[in-house]
């Protein structure tokens, strides 16, 4: 089981403090998954290498979620109207108020917006030159 | 390492519109996975000649499709304020009509209730149901039970046999007819399916196909058609089968 570095627990806590635990949640899972590397570097390096690799974990799973969701959306609403559905709208379990409505085209704006900022975010951790 | 705390408030910057734009995703409750598979079945049944209607929780017909965000009840038929919707299933000129539905509860052998992502069911008892002051989680037989998981990768073992112990529980649904009789269901009328945007390893498969459970793995929009055609087929080769 590798070890979550440092940055990675910046990532995961940014995601989950930015309301999107089950996201980090899988982001964990994969890394857990995977294999541990042998130790050929030592100290910072080896630390450095680590967090790159476990960085580029965290941005294979976010890329992968947020453009299957894009996928689904635009799906979602190139079939609706052969169905005759006008509204996909997921309600609150309590008060029925609705939380997502799926076929609103502006929500995949804002996940393509999303990526954009994440790319910026996570882009200097995987350029980040291995130490020596 | 540069990495600091500043990056963990720039990952929550980054992330919060998201949230507010799309709640849950990548997580359990995200929804668009159950609407487009629910979608493209109803697509795949009006291919077919069936009559597929969205109905609302009155039964009424609906263009507005409301979906729970959670597990729920099938709530009564007059039940104020914004509720789920579900299709109804029909073969043109079948009083044998069917229900499809988004994640309500069922209730298991042990009384238990258990949440099913699809699942079809007879009208009849489904309107039974809505008839109570409450509505109420589904109790009564059912014709299929699909699991769904939108994952990014490779899908866990134990989700392969946590659905198994949903097929114990639900296999011999049964429902009290008004005139004493009693309808049970038997493990050959249910069709049981896990369908996932993940991929599934061989023990998953196996271990669900030693139960006559079927696997659909890489259901995508944007994969290979394939997964999907193959699917949308046998489910509505089985929905035919039990609305004749």
């Amino acid at each position: 089981v590798a070890d979550p570095t440092r940055s990675l627990e910046y990532i995961l806590a940014g995601l989950s403090r930015g309301g999107q635990p089950g996201l980090s949640d899988q982001i964990r899972a994969e890394i857990e998954a995977l294999p541990v590397e042998p130790a050929r570097r030592r100290g910072s390096a080896a630390e450095n290498q680590e967090t790159r690799r476990q960085a580029s974990v965290a941005d294979d799973v976010v890329q992968s979620v947020v453009r299957k969701e894009i996928e689904l959306r635009q799906a979602l609403i190139e079939m609706a109207p052969d169905l005759g559905i006008r509204e996909v709208d997921v309600i609150d379990d309590a008060d029925g108020r609705t939380e997502d409505s799926l076929l609103d085209s502006k929500r995949i704006d804002a996940l393509w917006e999303f990526l954009d900022r994440w790319k910026g975010q996570i882009g200097p951790i995987l350029q980040e030159p291995i130490l020596k | 390492m540069k990495a600091s705390p500043k990056l963990e408030a720039a990952i929550a910057a980054a992330t919060k519109d998201l949230t507010l734009a799309v709640a849950n995703i990548g997580s359990e409750a995200g929804k668009a996975y159950e609407a487009w598979i629910l979608f493209s079945i109803v697509k795949a049944l009006r291919a077919r000649g069936l009559e597929v209607t969205a109905r609302d929780h009155s039964d009424e017909a609906t263009h507005e499709f409301r979906i729970k965000g959670g597990p729920g009840k099938i709530p009564n038929i007059n039940a104020k304020g914004p509720q789920p919707c579900h299709f109804r299933v029909r073969r043109p000129g079948s009083p044998r009509a069917m229900e499809l539905h988004v994640s309500i509860e069922h209730v298991g052998q042990s009384g238990q209730v258990h949440e099913v992502d699809i699942s079809l069911v007879p009208h009849v008892v489904a309107s039974f149901i809505r008839q109570r002051p409450n509505g109420g989680e589904y109790s009564g037989p059912r014709f299929a039970c699909l699991e769904l998981k939108n994952y990014a990768n490779i899908l866990d073992k134990n989700i392969a046999r946590a659905f198994l112990g949903i097929l114990l529980e639900l296999h011999d649904g049964s429902f009290h007819m008004g005139n004493g009789d009693v309808w049970k269901a038997a493990r050959d009328d249910v069709s049981y399916s896990l369908v996932t945007s993940a991929k599934v390893a061989d023990p998953s498969v196996d271990l669900l196909s030693h139960y006559r459970m079927s696997t659909f793995a890489e259901v995508t929009p944007g994969a290979s058609s394939l997964n999907l055609s193959l699917f949308l087929d046998r489910f509505s080769d089985w929905v035919e089968t039990v609305t004749s």
